[in-house]
């Protein structure tokens, strides 16, 4: 008896080597996925994300429409997208999209497409500017925050106990380190430019970053999880390079955190090992990391558990994976044919390899 | 000697930033201009050449080095007050650890403060009571220099907190067990015959020699104390006990530095 094969829509294929997308990652991890007859289809906002070009990764892919642009003409595009590929589950891998995608399941779950994504409700439960609350629930610690919409905050916050070096968080993404109010009204301004207001002022944790890949099956449970100490850093403090860890602090924190929101869906949760070894939370990301091939690397396929998951299959708790499995991230160039370039950018899709390959452009 | 106004001062911090990174030998006056927030412009308005940048930045230091040195009250307090002031603030100890400038005549003149500085050290040792029997100053002040080194480049690790209370070759207050990491932390250790070792809760890893690894494989299997160890070592080794005991209790503090 054949296997049906299963089509997964990914998003996040873009791939900056100092900041890539988890997409490529999950892509790739179900590539190798033993058991899944998959046809992978990449989803991008962006012409020149490269993922979007690879076809080991990618059987098809598309541009989507930036959720900015309205739930309606997003919703428009994935109908198309759905009556042309046929999806059976969608991985949303980008923090931005997700309270879009998060609100679109229950029509989706109507076209027959699955997705295993948490509620608007626990998306905002982990919002940075609702951590402080959602840990003290959890009984973990988290660096005391502020929310600020006005930048002068940073020059008078010593009255308030806090000192320099700090760090200056967006609602959505980026955190930069600063040390003088001048650098800390700086990045308010870049960041709140970037991501809008507020703008997140957090005590520097001191110590080590320990992060945690994980999927929680929406009644409180962590399906499974794989932890990881970055080991060398991008200039924006992304992994270059990380090996798998066996911390039971970390995973007992993120357990926790699982259980009190009833996580649905992947996660990262990222904490920091203090000297004295406290935990500290820094953040939850609603989504894989682009860490997550390690997942694989190390036994423990975390996006092959993702779409067993959201097709409803038989689980089980998995234990975590072994410590001591390495990455090192690398970049390479991805060539890609006018051809496939013009259609991605006129048409909004294409076939990876399809020049060489002789296929048609979509 | 240029006197420091607001620009200089942002200079001087941004090479103490540089320092304890550990680029000073390929920096550039771009990174120093990018480092301190001060156009290039600016700082050549200040200063004529990087190497003058240098002279300007060891005078600076300099001189907050030689009023601490010669502030510092007598004995032991006084010394461990001295460390625990530099090590807090940091500057100064990037001028004596930093590595070598690929400016010359700026190399020499940090290698002949760290010269001074070292037999000033050397000195206020040799006065202490109390120190290990059979060790030369020279081999403490070796100790000391060092272990200020890795303190300057991880002023928040427990070497440096550890500075401020006693000497890198005094023991910690209490049982002598505890001059070794936990028992559990030892424990979980992956060691390899090769010499490298990791740790499977905080993904670190480090290398250690032959000696290193069996110290670490006898401390697993909860056979050796320090006393013990070292009568073991010095069957194998020739070398006075005193040493012997002195580089285990090094070993001890790198392995708590490194197993945090």
């Amino acid at each position: 008896m054949s296997r049906r094969t299963i089509t997964l829509g990914i998003t996040g294929m873009n791939a900056r080597p100092d900041n890539p997308g988890p997409g490529l990652a999950v892509a790739r991890c179900l590539r190798e996925a033993r058991g899944l007859d998959v046809r992978l289809v990449g989803l991008s906002y962006d012409a020149f994300d490269p993922g979007l070009y690879l076809p080991e990764l990618c059987d098809a892919a598309y541009l989507l429409p930036y959720p900015s642009a309205g739930e309606e003409a997003f919703a428009a595009r994935l109908a198309l997208l759905h009556e042309r590929e046929g999806f059976d589950v969608l991985i949303p891998c980008l923090d931005a999209e997700l309270p879009v995608f998060s609100r679109l399941a229950p029509q989706l779950a109507e076209w027959g497409v699955r997705m295993a994504v948490p509620d608007p409700r626990q998306l905002q439960m982990r919002a940075k500017d609702r951590l402080q609350e959602l840990a003290r629930e959890a009984g973990i610690t988290v660096p005391e925050t502020h929310s600020l919409f006005r930048e002068d905050w940073f020059r008078t916050c010593a009255a308030e106990g806090f000192s320099y070096p700090l760090v200056v968080k967006g609602l959505f993404y980026d955190a930069r380190i600063v040390r003088t109010p001048d650098e800390a009204v700086a990045a308010f301004r870049q960041i709140a430019g970037d991501w809008g207001l507020p703008v997140l002022a957090q005590r520097l944790a001191p110590g080590e970053e320990v992060n945690l890949a994980g999927l929680g099956d929406g009644e409180g449970g962590l399906i499974a999880a794989v932890m990881m100490k970055k080991r060398a850093l991008t200039d924006k403090g992304k992994a270059w390079a990380g090996v798998t860890i066996e911390d039971p602090a970390l995973l007992s924190a993120a357990t926790r955190l699982v259980a009190t929101t009833r996580w649905r869906g992947p996660l990262e949760v990222e904490m920091m090992r203090a000297p004295d070894g406290r935990l500290s939370l820094i953040e939850i990301n609603p989504r894989f990391p682009a860490w997550i091939y390690l997942s694989a690397g190390a036994g423990l396929n975390l996006p092959e558990a993702l779409v067993r998951f959201a097709l409803g299959q038989p689980r089980a708790v998995l234990p975590p994976a072994p410590a001591g499995v390495m990455f090192i991230r690398h970049a390479w160039e991805a060539i890609v044919s006018l051809e496939e370039f013009e259609s991605m950018v006129t048409g909004g899709g294409c076939l990876p390899g399809s020049a060489t390959k002789g296929r048609r452009c979509a | 000697m240029t006197k420091p106004n607001k620009h200089s001062i942002a200079i001087f911090f941004a090479i103490d930033r540089l320092a304890r990174e550990g680029r000073l030998a390929t920096v550039t006056t771009a990174l120093i201009s990018e480092y301190a927030r001060v156009s290039e412009g600016v700082m050549f308005r200040h200063f004529p050449s990087k190497g003058a940048i240098f002279d300007a930045w060891i005078d600076s230091r300099a001189g907050r080095l030689a009023v601490a040195l010669s502030g510092m009250a007598a004995g032991r307090t006084g010394l461990l007050r001295f460390i625990a002031d530099q090590v807090e603030g940091g500057g100064n100890l990037g001028l004596l650890c930093c590595p070598p400038l690929d400016c010359g005549p700026q190399r020499e003149r940090l290698e002949a403060l760290r010269l001074d500085v070292r037999a000033e050290l050397a000195q206020r040792l040799a006065g202490l009571p109390g120190l290990p029997p059979n060790v030369k100053v020279e081999t403490l002040t070796d100790s000391l220099w060092q272990t200020l080194c890795r303190a300057w480049k991880n002023p928040e690790g427990s070497e440096a907190r550890a500075l401020a209370v006693r000497l890198p070759w005094e023991a910690e207050e209490g049982p002598k067990a505890e001059v070794f990491p936990a028992a559990e932390t030892l424990g979980r250790l992956a060691l390899s015959a090769s010499g490298f070792v990791f740790d499977p809760v905080s993904g670190g890893s480090f290398t250690a020699n032959e000696t290193g690894i069996a110290v670490l494989r006898a401390l697993q299997e909860g056979q050796a104390g320090l006393e013990r160890m070292v009568e073991c070592l010095a069957q194998e080794y020739d070398a006075p006990p005193a040493i012997l005991e002195r580089d285990l209790m090094d070993f001890a503090a790198r392995l708590r530095e490194v197993l945090r």
